[in-house]
């Protein structure tokens, strides 16, 4: 269950030295950036549950990363449609609000320096002034 | 058997020079109130009920000094205070201590006190570390050079981002413990934040965010060393 298991395996007959492996952390084993051993020691250090399984912390290392990654691809998008090669908070609120199940899943998160989303509604919008020879159809008065 | 409780020592100082001698009558009391524990200066003797004379020659001192000589027993705030001066450790209290030193040179052999409890004494030869502040950052920016190889990100979106990283840990891991505690089971396992995902990410999001955690679960149960 550990993260640095060392395999020795020895020479036949059981002389010489063992050779000792190198170390493979668990992360690299699942194929994730994202930290298994970490994630596996705060799920103990929370108190969860009196034991934690070894898939458990894989598992919630892949989901991570992959809400990691839908976020910063989409953020990476708005930056590049704003002609930026930096992230900005900016960008990640562009990203999460425009994006319908991230904002529903991210709906009471404020993000600091984030702003809105560009929007004035139709109602508040100046309406069309009607031309100056043409009579408004309809503004007669109504008949009873 | 209770324990004994601490003396608070009263030291009454009365000057009288007589032969260039200074007769000091220290007079101890005992407490009725709580258990302090009372530290003793340097040129202060631990008494029980009985008085003591004790005879110490006089030496012309800095007015300063004879400000700091009539030391009373320390309390724990002035204790707290002054590890706080030996962390900041300035100029100041090696020129305190040397003045003090000087007056005191006869008593500290009497009683010889290591200077760390004193709380005079700078620490040396301890460097500050920088604190190691666990979080996902490294992590996050190797996703991204993964996504989008060419861009960067700004240290105030990286905050952002850990801090939402460690509300879907709390959110995923709450519950899956939920329920592991609805089924009786003792174990949080993988079928447990399976559940989770379930109930925490809407619609595709979920499915998506099940199918990677399937398939890294495969990667590390068939891994061959």
């Amino acid at each position: 269950m550990s993260s640095t298991e060392v395999a020795a395996t020895t020479k036949k007959g059981g002389r010489g030295k063992p050779k000792t492996t190198k170390s493979v952390s668990r992360s690299s084993k699942a194929g994730l950036q994202f930290p298994v051993g970490r994630v596996a020691r705060y799920l103990k250090a929370g108190r969860y549950a009196q034991r934690v399984g070894s898939g458990s912390p894989v598992y919630l290392s892949a989901v991570l990363e992959y809400l990691a990654a839908e976020v910063l691809e989409l953020a990476g998008n708005a930056a590049r449609d704003n002609k930026k090669t930096r992230i900005v908070p900016r960008h990640i609120q562009l990203a999460v609000r425009n994006d319908e199940e991230l904002s529903k899943l991210m709906g009471s998160v404020t993000i600091a320096n984030g702003g809105v989303l560009p929007n004035i509604h139709q109602n508040l919008l100046p309406k069309k002034a009607a031309g100056k020879g043409k009579p408004e159809i309809g503004s007669a008065s109504q008949e009873f | 058997m209770a324990p004994k409780r601490a003396e608070k020592l009263v030291v009454r100082s009365t000057k009288k020079v007589v032969e260039s001698s200074v007769l000091v009558s220290v007079v101890g009391k005992r407490l009725t109130r709580g258990k302090k524990d009372t530290q003793t200066t340097d040129g202060e003797e631990e008494v029980g009920s009985q008085e003591h004379l004790v005879v110490i020659p006089i030496q012309e001192v800095t007015p300063q000094a004879q400000k700091d000589s009539p030391n009373s027993a320390i309390t724990t705030e002035n204790k707290a205070e002054q590890e706080n001066n030996t962390q900041d450790g300035g100029v100041e209290n090696n020129q305190e201590e040397e003045e003090e030193h000087e007056e005191v040179k006869e008593k500290k052999n009497k009683a010889k006190t290591p200077k760390g409890k004193n709380g005079k004494e700078k620490k040396r030869g301890r460097k500050k570390g920088r604190r190691s502040v666990e979080g996902y950052q490294r992590y996050v920016y190797r996703v991204l050079k993964q996504v989008h190889p060419e861009m960067g990100i700004s240290s105030k979106c990286m905050t952002v981002l850990n801090n939402l990283m460690n509300d879907m840990f709390e959110r995923l891991a709450f519950e899956a413990s939920k329920l592991k505690d609805y089924t009786g089971h003792m174990t949080l396992s993988s079928r447990e934040i399976q559940g989770a995902v379930r109930l925490v990410l809407p619609g595709e999001l979920g499915k998506h965010a099940i199918a990677e955690g399937v398939k890294a679960v495969n990667n590390y149960t068939s891994y061959d060393a």
